[in-house]
């Protein structure tokens, strides 16, 4: 028997040091990128439309800044409220999205305790730990460690 | 035949209670009685198998596979007809009978028909997937012309949409003064008004129908001040009712719905009740009510089933929701709609070029809020209601288009961080 929380294992996400960032935005450049059909980065800024939305926004109350993006939660409150089906938690702990089963309802964005749900065109985009690379973009692409992944 | 946890009911509440049974690493036995065959649905979305935007095998909210997945048995196509607490046993319509260690009853809500003359024979109702496939073979078998929709609240109005976006020509028709009274204020409930006269609908609030006559698909209905309408359709969605039936007939105490405490059990012990036929406490106007909306019948079940897993948890997570969209304006709001009488209330909004923002709050703590347009910080404001955060503790408010996490200050937002995804617990 384990309680709700520990029964979520194995676990992998994203932790955040909010007081490395510098506020660059790289991260989210890079996300474009690497969610963009060309994976290049004046072809995906200056001639795929409409531009991949970024999965990661910077937060700025300046000096503040820090990147936001899905938490993949212990208890994932977007998983249980999804009505359509489309939120899932994957075998490897993270959450995933097939925004081919969303149907655009935004419950989502309503109950993401960190705003980390966007509204893309059709359907709902999130953090998707950038599927099978072993790195996330925005890890690799941060200049001073702000985003690390944390496997557990 | 007996279950160590047995289900009535095959929504959104009974496979959270599956998923979090089976989560828990619990192998004991799972039973489900559904008056349906199929896998779950998705409910909220059956108006878009009528408008066509929906291919209709994009409805099942889980695969056919859900039960065996998850070693559930699953009695479908027969309904429980009554309740043996002395014995612990569910009787079905068709004789049969299952026993039971553990019982979650998860029957939902019945749309409710008013008695008005002439009605019950010429109209539709609009929360199955049995009526939105009728409706949509009507639409394309007799290519009606009209449709009139009596209520105006979250169902009626998406089942307006859906006529419209059919090319009908629809109307709707509502007691109240305005559409979507009890989710909205006036200011939100006349942009959403503007968005369907824009789309061609036709409202008239503030009456009822009082009698109506078919004939051949010809609907003639009369409303209360003697005006005549005629139609092709005519849908009521006027509300749903929680079945309590079963609980009616037992000891199990009843109110509007079947009263739960806050690990979703009755006032008898092991006996379980979420979803629609519940009445759950909601933690803004901290009582206990019926709060029929998809997350909470889920989480509710969720909750329901570690307890009947035998972890005992509480949630705390249940207040009124609503996330929707009208032709492709996003809606999002939670809590009350609007200030309510005395000082410790106070609101503020903004309306900028067909957004609106709105935020409640009640001695300083939100209450509620309505986002229409720009959602972005709907789950924030969620968060912060739930945590009960004093709005001036924010740093700017929340319904300015800037406001973000960066904000908050460090303690309330190391706090957002550590509890954000906390939903049940010890």
């Amino acid at each position: 028997m384990c309680s709700p929380r520990s029964c979520r294992d194995p676990m992998r996400r994203l932790r955040v040091n909010e007081d490395a960032c510098i506020g660059c935005h790289l991260c989210e450049i890079w996300c474009v990128v690497t969610h963009s059909r060309s994976g290049d980065i004046l072809d995906s800024f200056k001639r795929e439309f409409p531009r991949p939305l970024p999965r990661v926004t910077v937060q700025e109350s300046k000096p503040v800044t820090f990147p936001v993006q899905c938490r993949q939660c212990e208890e994932p409150i977007c998983v249980y409220s999804c009505p359509s089906g489309a939120m899932s938690i994957a075998p490897d702990g993270s959450i995933d999205l097939d925004q081919g089963r969303c149907r655009s309802c935004w419950t989502c964005i309503l109950v993401c305790p960190y705003g980390a749900v966007k509204r893309g065109p059709s359907h709902a985009i999130k953090c998707d730990l950038c599927g099978d690379r072993d790195v996330p973009a925005c890890v690799e692409h941060c200049p001073n460690e702000a985003i690390a992944v944390e496997d557990s | 035949m007996s279950f160590d946890n047995l289900i009535i009911g095959n929504s959104a509440a009974a496979v959270g209670a599956v998923e979090a049974i089976r989560r828990s690493r619990n192998d004991d036995t799972i039973g489900i009685i559904s008056e349906d065959d199929g896998p779950p649905y998705s409910k909220p979305f059956i108006g878009e198998l009528v408008s066509g935007k929906s291919a209709g095998e994009d409805i099942w909210y889980r695969p056919k596979s859900f039960y065996r997945e998850n070693s559930v048995e699953l009695i479908a196509g027969s309904k429980a007809t009554s309740l043996d607490l002395s014995s612990r046993r569910v009787l079905l319509e068709n004789g049969d009978s299952y026993g039971f260690a553990k019982l979650l009853i998860a029957t939902g809500g019945r749309p409710i028909v008013p008695p008005i003359p002439g009605l019950a024979s010429c109209c539709q109702t609009f929360t199955t997937l049995k009526d939105a496939t009728e409706i949509k073979e009507t639409i394309e078998h007799d290519s009606p012309s009209s449709a009139v929709v009596l209520g105006g609240g979250l169902i009626g109005v998406s089942a307006a949409e859906s006529f419209l976006e059919r090319g009908l020509h629809t109307t709707i028709i509502e007691l109240a003064p305005r559409l979507m009274s009890s989710a909205l204020d006036e200011d939100s409930s006349e942009l959403i008004e503007k968005m369907f006269k824009r789309k061609g609908a036709e409202i008239i609030t503030g009456h009822t129908i009082s009698r109506c006559e078919s004939d051949i698909g010809d609907i003639a209905l009369t409303l209360d001040d003697e005006r005549k309408l005629r139609c092709e359709l005519l849908v009521v969605a006027i509300g749903v009712r929680p079945r309590t039936e079963l609980a009616d007939e037992t000891e199990i105490l009843v109110d509007r719905g079947i009263l739960v405490n806050r690990s979703m059990e009755t006032s008898v012990e092991g006996v379980y009740a979420a979803g629609d036929c519940a009445q759950i406490y909601d933690f803004i106007s901290q009582e206990n009510r019926v709060l029929a909306m998809w997350p909470t019948a889920y989480v509710g079940g969720m909750t329901a089933g570690y307890n009947m897993a035998g972890i005992t948890v509480e949630s705390e997570w249940a207040t009124s929701m609503n996330s929707t969209h009208f032709f492709g304006t996003p809606l999002l709001s939670a809590g009350v709609a609007q200030a309510g009488e005395g000082p410790e209330w106070d609101q503020h909004s903004v309306f900028d070029d067909g957004h609106y923002a709105k935020v409640i709050t009640r001695r300083g703590e939100i209450a509620g809020f309505i986002l229409l347009g720009d959602v972005g910080n709907a789950g924030i404001l969620l968060q912060l209601m739930r945590r009960r955060i004093p709005l001036d503790k924010l740093g700017k408010s929340p319904i300015d288009g800037q406001f973000g996490l960066a904000h908050l200050p460090p303690r309330v937002r190391g706090r957002l961080w550590k509890e954000g995804d906390r939903i049940v617990g010890p």
